[in-house]
């Protein structure tokens, strides 16, 4: 799939919110590590290059829909163009904490052309395998309640759904998120889905299953025939 | 003249503009913030509301972009893409809702300054047309043509050094700060000549006395606004459209 002459791979998970990812991926850095392959974490919203703009994101400051979506590609291209970049060319594993997918669905349903906004994303470097990390709106709303007591505001798309209720709100944007998600990353040749219900540890032990696969598949090239999508 | 009477540059945004856009553009040193300043002066006089607004000056970005720039931390891709949000974000802050009222704009460097300038840096004009879609085409845009030699001059009497970016430093192309500007700039000029071409650009000598030029600023202005007349503010249009909710 990758044309990249680096020998490092690069990992994305994309997903809704409360889905996990974070939990998962704090668990696969250490695995990766023991099986020795330097891994490097990247992700939505983590470059130094535009971070106070995105602090005040997080923290619920109103922006309008291009800004939002030129912050994420401003983001995501400074962590491309460095980080990602230098660290697979020197061989590491580099695992995002959501890349490009989740960025354009959560433009898309703003009202954001994915077709406009996908040009301005970065192109290289690609991931070579994607994983998209399914729950369903309804568990991941009792995970975020449960952490925080209430869905932030841009999780529970109270920017779209101004008058409707915290929890109501978070089950109706995060469904047109995953549909999004899933409608955009299944475009790409690598995609997978992966099954987040569970307990922590069931979902680890899919995800390393997954992954070495994957990355395995990779490395002996057996990725090029166009690997068929993760039976579900 | 413009070439269409799509406002947007690229992408139909659908959003009626009953206001004006005004924009000045030109490279550093060529006077056109003094000219806005004192444009924006007579307009008020004459009874408009004016909202002034200039290239990365937005309070959510600006902060990142200084500092990025203070270390130089920008690749021409992302140098461009923080520009465009904060165009973006002063667009849906303080620019498209005074011209859906009616009232005037006045924008110290528009998308034709990322046209020249990041071209300059190499990067690709139909992907920065593209990255601009979503700002709309002024009703005037004037550009404040000088040399470069003059331009490096006035910035000298003004301030005590060149600015990085601006000389275009982060290029490698001289070794001073003087003579990079001169080699960058030269390069920004030739963009702004093809856009008096390709986008109807008009042009005011910037070697001329001040005084002389801000009367054809003004000349140029009066046109825009007599096309319709433009007076105390009006009703709001509300217009749907992608900014809507």
């Amino acid at each position: 799939m990758s044309s990249r002459a680096q020998p490092g791979q690069f990992i994305a998970i994309e997903g809704g919110d409360g889905a996990g990812r974070s939990t998962q991926i704090g668990l696969l850095l250490p695995w990766l590590q023991s099986k020795g392959w330097a891994p490097l974490q990247v992700g939505l919203g983590r470059s130094t290059l535009i971070r106070r703009t995105l602090r005040d994101l997080r923290r619920g400051r109103e922006v309008g829909n291009w800004t939002l979506a030129l912050v994420y590609a401003a983001d995501l291209t400074d962590q491309a163009e460095w980080a990602v970049a230098q660290a697979l060319a020197a061989g590491f594993t580099v695992v995002a904490d959501r890349w490009t997918t989740t960025a354009l669905a959560r433009c898309a349903v703003r009202g954001i052309p994915p077709a406009w906004l996908e040009h301005l994303l970065p192109s290289e470097p690609q991931p070579d395998i994607r994983i998209h990390l399914q729950v369903p709106p309804q568990r991941r709303l009792e995970r975020e309640v449960a952490k925080r007591g209430v869905p932030t505001w841009m999780e529970a798309g109270r920017d779209l759904f101004a008058r409707g209720d915290p929890l109501r709100g978070f089950i109706r944007y995060q469904r047109l998120l995953d549909q999004q998600i899933q409608e955009l990353g299944s475009k790409c040749g690598n995609w997978h889905t992966l099954d987040g219900e569970g307990n922590v540890a069931e979902v680890q032990k899919r995800l390393r299953d997954m992954v070495s696969r994957l990355v395995r598949s990779v490395h002996m090239g057996e990725d090029k025939d166009g690997q068929a999508p993760e039976p579900q | 003249m413009p070439q269409n009477n799509d406002r947007s540059l690229m992408y139909p945004l659908s959003l009626r503009l009953a206001g004006r856009l005004i924009a000045v553009e030109g490279i550093d040193g060529s006077g056109k913030s003094t000219q806005a300043q004192l444009l924006a002066q007579w307009l008020r006089d004459k009874g408009y509301i004016v909202h002034e607004t200039s290239w990365n000056s937005s309070p959510l970005i600006k902060r990142d972009l200084r500092r990025a720039k203070r270390r130089t931390s920008l690749t021409p891709r992302t140098f461009s893409l923080m520009h465009a949000a904060d165009l973006a974000e002063r667009l849906e802050r303080e620019i498209l809702c005074p011209l859906r009222a009616g009232q005037l704009v006045l924008a110290d460097r528009w998308v034709y300054t990322a046209l020249t300038r990041d071209v300059a840096r190499g990067m690709d004009p139909k992907w920065l047309r593209a990255l601009y879609a979503m700002a709309p085409r002024p009703h005037l845009t004037v550009y404040f043509r000088v040399p470069v030699e003059v331009a490096l001059r006035r910035i000298a009497i003004g301030r005590s050094e060149i600015r990085y970016y601006e000389a275009g430093m982060d290029l490698g192309l001289a070794s001073t700060p003087q003579e990079s500007f001169l080699l960058f700039q030269r390069r920004v000029v030739e963009h702004y000549e093809q856009l008096v071409q390709t986008d109807g650009l008009e042009v005011i000598d910037a070697v001329e006395p001040v005084a002389v030029q801000q009367k054809r600023l003004r000349a140029m202005a009066d046109r825009v606004l007599h096309k319709k007349r433009i007076a105390s503010p009006r009703v709001v249009e509300v217009v749907t459209g992608s900014h809507a909710r």
